[in-house]
């Protein structure tokens, strides 16, 4: 299979701000691919190197076949991109933004024609043609949005944070147009900060400071990161083993999931380390086993300082 | 209330230290504005080009053409071949007037005959045209009486014969300099930018923001985040009318001859109004844009054509004369230039006092019921 | 083309949602030309005069009778205290004085000559000094009668012309009734040109910047040249719009006489307007906000142009150094290029180097603004 992205070396600095370190990475085409990073971890600052809106510092980048930096214009024809700001003329009604933009993507009328009952479609908008963009749900305005950048049937769509700041039912609407784009054989690349989103990727990109962190299949991943020292510790008192286990240099890290206790436990032998402690302390009502990580539990892992004392 | 207004006057103070742009046009605005009228503007006509055509040739013609180029008025401009040339002279600008003399001119005068001349001259720019008349009937007059002086002379007639000894005095500015007439004008038209369209900005821009839906969560009352807001352009009026009265008098020898405490008096009350307004636009005006628009073609507009900065209002047309009654600008202009350039004290100008007193008092009062109606 | 085309079409769209905008464009030319038109004059008529006449006598009553008949002075108050004057001249209640002294129409009917002072309040320096002109004039035209008067009464002359006298017969071109309106309402056109199509471009841009909507346009395979160019044709028929809105006030209204042609007024046009719109890029990417963009537009570009424009202050009396400046204000040529053609019927053959010069500052502007505005998107 061909790579719709590839990417080698890429770096951006904004001033003595490393904001993309000389990341490396290929998308296959037709692939749904997640960026998974915090605010400020470099997501944005990469898609927008692809697209062509950022010049990298240094590094390459060759889009849909093209050279970004030699052939934008090349590239600027087989991909779509929509930001987070939902960049449509909200002075405009939606007739009139979907007209426009496509015909700034060079659409005949009876192309134009077909996808703009696409749109109405897939964006549930029939029957408001006429209302101006900024009366409209943000939710509907979103899918707008998504509609009019892939006016042109784009081989590459890129979203940035699409779904920010939106409830989970319209997220979920989102992701099955998302869904359907990629059905249609687009590449689709998403950056979010919502890690159960990851879970409706093929491809996870997790970035950290500028960094590349974690590449891979969700479950790729997650089989490569079954052997972190990850416990469940089932009992009746979260709680107080909470409290106990919290304290102990060892346990790198603890959060309560209901009736479960889970802990990193960084040392030789954990079961038994933390049995003692327990038993010690007169709690004898718990089970331990080891548990699989959570593509949460590996991002928050892969993102804590390797050095100093954790956080909890 | 002391302590919330300091909060806000603070908060203020610091984000203008970081807002760059707004700093630049409070401290370049009338720096540029200073040096631009200062020194690139006036009405002073002087050294007008002047080209003679002189069909008499003779000693008389020479001494006519003499009494043109030796006062600062009028700089020869060279001699135009004839008259079918004139066309020319004036076309191209190389000459903005000529002055024929007839070939009969000498006889005539030695006759003791009246002759014309003829001046022909560019029209175009009104002003500097009825200018450039006034100077030529003033040394044709002035030549005539000297003529026929002469002239009654020879006849035998030696009685004192100028008619009149004309003597003209020029009080407060004698060399008739433009920059000391505009300066006091300038200043008025900066405190006008900075104390109306300033804070206007800054209250709306709040306003667009929803910080100012913040702040009046806070136990702040809407009064005291006007007066800690209010508090700071006060101050940085202030401070801009001290740089340019002392930039004034290093560079243009512009000098407060009446008394500073009228001056800043007058300023004082002055600012109460215009603070008020700027408060008032951003009461009813929702974006940063309209607040803006709404405050230029408030103040810039009206202050720079209407309050007698540059044009005079008493040759106005009748209805834009009343108009200029509302304008604060004008009784400030006005008052400002008596305490500095003529000295006056409160008596002499008490009519240009009473009406900044009645729009201190009325503006601020409309802002505050509003806002106490309708919040911001 | 098409894309072009699409762009000029949102273009229009959005004008037309903007209420606010579309008011300005106006009502601004409009209040612009009333207030230019009407107030905006710096001829001198209506001077306050306090008259003190010390003499008052049929002769100081006949010389105070020329100053109070003329167009230049109004008489606010007769005095007969000179200790007066002073509180007058600083209050502001008049302009100038003018004092006849005791004895005044006796010296005259001794043959002597008496003093005339003329008191003028120097802090308005252009009003006083033309004043005082037009005093002199009046006071020395006196004088002469007075002259004639005693040469028939000796019978030394039989007619007044007897006496040797220089008469100006003056005539000003371009403007023979020298109205001041036929040198400003012409100015109102380069100023409401450059203010609105300056002004709505330096928005145009950095509003999407704000908005966000330009990274999408970016993305597009819209070319940067498209995109401006299907920014400029809007705002450069609004400018034609415009241009023709004042035109027709000023000939039909304010009756200032139209020489020239209107082609080559529209021709001439069309490259100031570019010149403009050049300005308007350029101000629109170098700022983030639409609050810079104003500022920046209003304060360091429009202002100091008109002021160095001669539109109000003649450039000939700026020092030589400004003088230089004025050559890289376009607006300089285009006040010249409007004046030249309405009050002096100018065409391409008189205007070719105020013409070649907007040329070349337009083209110079342009690319800047165009380099400018492609690495701002960067």
């Amino acid at each position: 299979m061909s790579h719709a992205i590839e990417a080698s070396l890429l770096t951006k600095n904004f001033g003595s701000f490393i904001a993309v370190d000389s990341i490396s990475f290929a998308v296959e085409e037709g692939k749904v691919v997640g960026f998974i990073g915090a605010n400020g971890a470099g997501k944005s600052t990469t898609i927008k190197m692809l697209c062509g809106l950022t010049k990298p510092t240094s590094g390459e980048a060759i889009v849909a076949g093209f050279d970004v930096a030699k052939h934008p214009e090349k590239v600027r024809e087989n991909i779509g991109y929509m930001s987070q700001k939902f960049s449509l003329y909200s002075d405009l009604t939606v007739k009139e933004n979907i007209e426009f933009y496509g015909g700034v993507y060079g659409l005949s009328n009876i192309e134009l024609r077909d996808r703009f009952s696409w749109v109405m479609e897939v964006a549930d908008l029939k029957g408001r043609e006429n209302l101006l963009t900024r009366d409209l749900p943000l939710g509907w305005r979103q899918r707008l949005a998504l509609g009019c950048a892939v006016l042109h049937r784009p081989k590459i769509v890129f979203l940035d944070e699409p779904t920010s700041g939106v409830d989970p039912v319209i997220r979920n609407k989102f992701w099955q147009l998302i869904g359907q784009l990629s059905g249609e054989g687009a590449t689709i690349i998403v950056t979010t900060h919502h890690l159960e989103e990851a879970e409706f990727c093929e491809n996870i990109i997790m970035m950290h400071l500028g960094k590349i962190v974690v590449n891979g299949s969700p479950e790729g991943i997650r089989r490569q990161f079954s052997n972190l020292p990850l416990f469940e510790i089932e009992t009746a008192q979260p709680l107080n083993v909470f409290n106990l286990v919290e304290l102990e240099p060892w346990i790198t890290d603890a959060a309560i999931y209901g009736n479960n206790v889970h802990v990193y436990a960084e040392i030789e032998a954990p079961v038994s380390a933390i049995e003692g402690i327990l038993k010690k302390n007169g709690i004898v009502d718990f089970q331990i086993t080891k548990a699989s990580p959570t593509l949460e539990d590996i991002f928050v892992k892969e993102t804590r300082p390797k050095t100093g004392v954790p956080n909890v | 209330m002391f302590e919330n207004i300091l909060t806000i006057y603070l908060k203020e103070f610091r984000q203008l230290k970081r807002d760059r742009l707004s700093l630049a046009a409070i401290i370049l605005v009338p720096t540029l504005m200073l040096l631009l009228y200062g020194y690139a503007l006036n009405f002073d006509v002087k050294h007008v080009r002047l080209a003679v055509l002189d069909e008499s040739m003779t000693k008389e013609s020479r001494e006519l053409q003499q009494k043109f180029f030796s006062t600062e008025y009028f700089d020869f401009a060279g001699f135009v071949p004839g008259e079918s040339a004139i066309d020319k002279f004036i076309q191209d600008n190389k000459a903005k007037a000529v002055l024929v003399i007839p070939r009969d001119y000498a006889r005539e005068v030695l006759l003791g005959k009246r002759v014309d001349v003829q001046v022909l001259l560019d029209g175009a720019n009104s002003n500097t045209a009825t200018i450039i008349m006034g100077y030529v009937d003033g040394v044709l007059q002035n030549y005539s009486a000297n003529l026929t002086a002469r002239y009654m002379t020879r006849k035998g007639f030696s009685f004192a014969s100028g008619g009149i000894d004309y003597r003209p005095r020029v009080y407060y500015n004698p060399e008739l300099k433009s920059a000391k007439f505009l300066v006091p004008g300038l200043i008025g038209f900066i405190l006008m930018i900075l104390s109306i369209v300033t804070p206007a900005i800054s209250v709306v821009r709040e306003k667009e923001r929803g910080t100012l839906e913040h702040i009046s969560m806070a136990p702040t009352t809407p009064l005291e985040i006007i007066l800690g807001k209010t508090t700071l352009y006060f101050v940085l009026s202030l401070a801009a009318a001290v740089l340019v009265i002392s930039v004034s008098f290093v560079l243009f020898d512009v000098t407060v001859r009446g008394s500073v405490l009228l001056l800043a008096l007058t300023i004082v009350i002055f600012l109460i109004g215009t603070l008020s307004i700027g408060i008032l636009i951003s009461t009813f005006t929702s974006s940063q844009q309209m607040a803006f628009l709404v405050a230029s073609l408030l103040s810039i507009l009206p202050t720079f054509i209407l309050s007698g900065f540059v044009f005079p209002i008493s040759s106005m047309a009748l209805p834009l004369q009343i108009v200029t009654y509302l304008l604060p600008g004008r009784y400030f202009l006005a008052a400002l230039r008596a305490i500095m350039m003529k000295g006056s004290g409160f008596t002499d100008i008490y009519d240009q006092i009473y009406p900044l007193v009645i729009f201190a008092l009325v503006i601020p009062s409309i802002a505050s019921i509003r806002l106490s109606r309708k919040g911001f | 083309m098409k894309r072009i085309l699409r762009v000029v079409r949102k273009e229009f769209l959005q004008l037309r949602r903007d209420r606010r905008m579309f008011g300005m464009l106006f009502v601004a030319p409009v209040l612009q030309l009333i207030l230019l038109g009407y107030a905006a004059t710096v001829d001198v008529r209506n001077i306050p005069i306090v008259i003190c006449d010390l003499d008052n006598t049929r002769q100081s009553r006949e010389l105070i009778s020329h100053f109070t008949g003329s167009d230049y002075f109004v008489p606010v108050a007769y005095i007969y205290d000179i200790n007066e004057i002073d509180h007058y001249l600083k209050s502001g209640k008049a302009g100038m004085a003018l004092v006849v002294p005791v004895h005044f129409g006796r010296d005259i009917l001794a043959g002597k000559t008496p003093q005339l002072a003329v008191i003028a309040d120097g802090s308005d320096s252009n009003t006083s000094g033309i004043g005082l002109s037009y005093a002199s004039v009046i006071a020395l035209s006196y004088a002469r009668n007075i002259v004639v008067q005693r040469a028939e009464k000796f019978n030394l002359i039989k007619n007044p012309d007897d006496l040797p006298q220089v008469v100006a017969q003056s005539r000003a071109w371009y403007n023979p009734d020298l109205r001041s309106v036929n040198f400003m309402v012409p100015a109102v056109l380069v100023m409401v040109l450059m203010v609105i199509t300056l002004t709505i471009t330096s928005l145009a841009i950095v509003k999407e910047k704000e908005n966000g909507t330009i990274e999408q346009i970016v993305v597009t395979p819209l070319h940067d040249l498209e995109f401006i160019l299907g920014k400029m044709i809007p705002f450069t028929l609004i400018g034609i719009v415009e241009v023709l809105l004042v035109l027709f006030v000023s000939v039909y209204v304010f009756n200032v006489p139209l020489r020239g042609s209107v082609a080559t007024l529209l021709v001439l046009s069309l490259l100031f307007i570019m010149v403009a719109l050049g300005l308007g890029l350029f101000v629109s990417s170098i700022s983030k906000t639409q609050q810079q963009a104003t500022m920046t537009a209003q304060f360091f570009v429009m202002m100091p142009m008109l002021i160095l424009s001669g539109f109000i202050f003649p450039i000939e009396n700026m020092p030589k150094f400004f003088q230089y400046i004025t050559y890289l204000v376009p607006v300089r040529y285009f006040m010249e290029i409007v004046r030249g053609v309405f009050l002096k019927g100018d065409g391409f053959a008189d205007l070719w180097p105020q013409t070649l010069a907007l040329f070349l500052i337009g083209a110079g502007v342009l690319s800047l603004s165009v380099y400018t505005f492609r690495r701002s998107l960067r």
